[in-house]
């Protein structure tokens, strides 16, 4: 059998807000497709600090899920110096607040992206946070 | 009754020789949350978007970026950011983040994008 020449992704939202009568609604997002994804995945045990995650070419976009265990706040940022936008605190907090998220490209992205990690001193994050490029 | 939110990422990679693989990330719960809807024409320049109840108890925000726009889209965390590209013209979609004590976030636009509107779901 054929390998097909293109690799494709397809990947999309799907959500539920169930308001105080019961009443559930229902958010299916827009499809994003990519006919030459680059389909390329790491999964990184982040150290403390500036973590400067490679965009692969032709990149659509990016899941991001922190790891069950990850114990460290992590910060989402275009460069190091960004102020960016705290995206997880870990199981350290109450709540934990851990999980996944997706990233969309523009058609120009810059060649990376920064996930800055602070944990604790001496507190090394003991699980992988997986980056899934499609 | 609290308000409820779940929101999972869902989809498939193909082309890699072994089939149809299909991606369905772990189902995110919050039994208590702060849903709030946001519709913006985007200004050109720094827009600033506020989080719900100050960002206490919001999960994530889903961004929906429209294709009909011709505008370039950078998501910040404060105006002078270097950021992130997340839309170009023509090139929009729908994507998710996770947010935590977030309270507000910043889109710079390439111009203004009057007339086509882009939604933030927070949860």
């Amino acid at each position: 059998m054929a390998i097909p020449a293109n690799k494709l992704s397809s990947v999309y939202v799907e959500a539920t807000l169930t308001d105080t009568q019961g009443i559930v609604t229902e958010v299916d997002s827009l499809v994003s497709t990519n006919n030459s994804a680059p389909i390329a995945s790491s999964r990184i045990k982040l150290p403390d600090g500036v973590n400067t995650i490679t965009i692969p070419s032709g990149s659509r976009g990016v899941i991001i899920s922190f790891g069950a265990l990850c114990d460290s706040i992590k910060v989402l940022k275009g460069v190091g110096g960004d102020t960016g936008l705290i995206v997880a605190l870990g199981i350290a907090s109450t709540p934990a607040n851990t999980g996944s998220m997706m990233l969309l490209f523009g058609a120009s992205v810059a060649a990376s992206f920064v996930i800055d990690s602070s944990a604790a001193p001496g507190n090394i994050d003991p699980d992988y946070t997986e980056f899934q490029f499609f | 009754m609290a308000i409820t939110s779940t929101f999972s990422i869902k989809g498939y990679l193909q082309g890699m020789g072994a089939g149809r693989i299909e991606i369905e990330t772990p189902a995110k719960t919050s039994a208590a949350a702060v849903p709030g809807r946001v519709l913006i024409e985007l200004a050109s320049g720094s827009n600033q978007i506020d989080v719900p109840n100050g960002g206490a108890g919001v999960t994530g925000v889903i961004i929906t970026c429209p294709a009909a726009s011709t505008r370039t889209k950078i998501l910040k965390g404060a105006s002078p950011d270097t950021g992130i590209q997340i839309a170009t013209s023509g090139l929009g979609g729908t994507f998710v983040l996770l947010l935590a004590g977030v309270t507000r976030i910043f889109v710079n636009c390439s111009g203004a994008d009057t007339g086509i509107f882009t939604e933030f779901q927070f949860f």
